[in-house]
């Protein structure tokens, strides 16, 4: 084997050419990066968003969207009294009537944004129960609470949906009055408003869904025979996990987008990467049949050649992970449904360090090939 | 060459990422419960329904809880028309309501009936315990009853049934026209 100080010296031989290979894997690395953490943020705050223990009510036929479907108002009422099981709180059953309506609001400065709006009751505290007010107050009629990521979603300054300020729906003003977190969930980029107000701005007379809150998920069955018994109601029923599920499920050809543009993106700075390292290397055929000529063998010299790429581009995995790290995470990233915050960990790593290591392998092969391919005597006469 | 392999790197990274979407879609779909039969479900399946069968929309009209009726029809009217985990199963009336056969996924949904049809010609028949309640075992896939399968069944009509609700405490399942 040739030693390891022999890649390492021959790295700095053309620095344009090593920071052409850094900078070409660097930019690989990164958009791979990227990609990883766009789906699995878009797939987490998706999953986090339903609960198992939560079950939803929805119209029959309308299981595709929410925002379409129609319940009976009565629903809850007769949900609550027939369903064992249901968590239960100082006498409250958490069963949630709602409304989820989608509009433009019109903010103080003139500028509109098309907002998911979700009209409910007091109750619905009970049914999700991971989502705390941390500023102002639960809605009263005329107003409304706001999700802390929904001025991301919208986007909008923050100040727009600060406590206080009035907002317009419709032609009419709502303020203000919470700010609510509901940490990982597509919750907070919603805004919440009273059942009472939606109905009347969305003109409707029924509900969009219930959603009930089992204590144990394996109730699920007697929530599903209930629908079944009350057929009239016309109810199909969804687990809230496997509703969110379906939701991931339509967003696939977006992040099947994202990989592809990254790929295309990609192909490009790897076919780059690959002519670099053929610029670097194959001028070397000489340098290799003399190495050979002296006793190494082509698979020692071609270890050495992958040790010099493998070097490059992992170097250009290291800069691109800083960056990723510098300029990435954190960064909240909207969709149609919500926002999720992009997060620079352990998965998103080895996917970048294995992406390097990748390249720096894929990338020797071709010019070693023809740095090595010719016999020996052919070599050492090349110019 | 070059190009081949540089792009068979970026093919290799987006298949080994999309193969998790495989996983979770087996996740969501839960299958056929495991037929572990019950004495009591046994029993009536082991039954013969009796009597002249009645439509179910003219059964919802004029029978009450007590009565005992036979109806006629095929598991459909639902996307679901199984309940998971519990002995019950939407019938439906073939008289008024088709399953639908053309490019359809679920035929057994009955998208191209009208709610109003629906909700008519509809009946929950489930097989209940002495306490009357409903037995926690999935009937799908026991003794022939399946989605769209056609089924006769006589039973008890079950408290809370009105015209608007039919539900039906079997006593005796048959499959078959």
């Amino acid at each position: 084997m040739l030693p390891f100080s022999y890649a390492v010296r021959n790295l700095f031989r053309s620095r344009s050419r090593l920071l052409q290979t850094v900078g070409g894997s660097a930019l690989v690395v990164l958009l791979v990066m990227a990609s990883v953490a766009i789906n699995t943020g878009m797939t987490r705050v998706l999953s986090a968003s339903g609960s198992p223990h939560n079950v939803i009510f929805i119209g029959a036929g309308s299981e595709e969207s929410v925002q379409r479907s129609e319940v009976p108002d009565s629903s809850a009422e007769i949900a609550q009294a027939s369903i064992p099981g249901i968590s239960e709180k100082l006498g409250v059953r958490a069963v949630s009537s709602e409304i989820h309506y989608m509009n433009h609001l019109e903010f103080a400065d003139g500028s509109r944004a098309q907002a998911l709006l979700r009209g409910v009751t007091p109750q619905a505290l009970r049914v999700y129960p991971d989502l705390h007010v941390i500023e102002g107050t639960f809605p009263k009629a005329g107003e409304v609470m706001v999700g802390r990521l929904a001025w991301r979603k919208l986007g909008v300054p923050a100040e727009a949906l600060k406590l206080g300020v009035r907002v317009k729906l419709d032609g009419q003003s709502l303020t203000v009055s919470g700010i609510f977190a509901a940490p990982g969930t597509v919750l907070e980029s919603e805004i919440w408003g009273v059942l009472g107000d939606l109905r009347v701005l969305s003109k409707r007379e029924t509900v969009s869904c219930v959603v009930v809150r089992l204590d144990d998920p394996a109730g699920f069955p007697d929530a599903e025979l209930f629908a079944k018994q009350r057929l009239d109601l016309e109810l199909s029923t969804l687990r809230e996990s496997d509703y969110y599920f379906r939701l991931t499920q339509f967003f696939q050809p977006l992040r099947v987008m994202t990989w592809i543009t990254a790929g295309l993106i990609a192909a490009g700075a790897v076919l780059g990467g690959i002519n670099t390292l053929y610029a670097a290397i194959a001028p070397r055929v000489k340098e290799m049949a003399a190495l050979q000529a002296i006793g190494y063998g082509r698979g020692a010299l071609l270890a050495s050649l992958m040790q010099e790429s493998i070097l490059a581009c992992l170097t250009g995995a290291l800069l691109a992970s800083v960056v990723a790290v510098l300029l990435l995470d954190g960064v909240t990233v909207p969709f149609s449904i919500g926002a999720f915050t992009l997060e620079v960990g352990p998965e998103v790593a080895i996917t970048g360090i294995f992406t390097g290591l990748l390249l720096g392998v894929i990338g020797t092969l071709p010019p070693a090939y023809r740095c090595l391919s010719p016999p020996l005597t052919v070599a050492l006469r090349s110019a | 060459m070059k190009p081949i392999l540089a792009l068979s790197a970026v093919c290799i990274l987006l298949t080994s990422v999309s193969c998790d979407s495989k996983k979770e879609a087996a996740a969501i779909d839960r299958g056929t419960p495991p037929a572990t039969q019950s004495e009591a479900v046994r029993q009536v399946l082991a039954a013969k329904p009796s009597g002249e069968a009645v439509a179910i929309p003219k059964a919802r009209a004029t029978v009450k809880p007590g009565d005992v009726v036979t109806l006629k029809g095929q598991i459909m009217g639902n996307r679901a028309p199984f309940v998971e985990g519990r002995a019950a199963f939407i019938l439906a009336d073939t008289a008024t309501l088709t399953a639908c056969t053309e490019d359809c996924g679920s035929p057994w949904d009955n998208c191209c009936d009208t709610p109003e049809a629906k909700k008519a010609g509809t009946a929950l028949v489930q097989i209940v315990d002495a306490s009357g309640q409903v037995l926690k075992e999935g009937l799908e896939g026991q003794g022939g009853l399946a989605k769209l399968a056609h089924v006769t069944v006589t039973g008890k009509v079950a408290e809370g049934s009105s015209p608007e609700i039919l539900l039906v405490n079997a006593t005796a399942i048959s499959t078959g026209k």
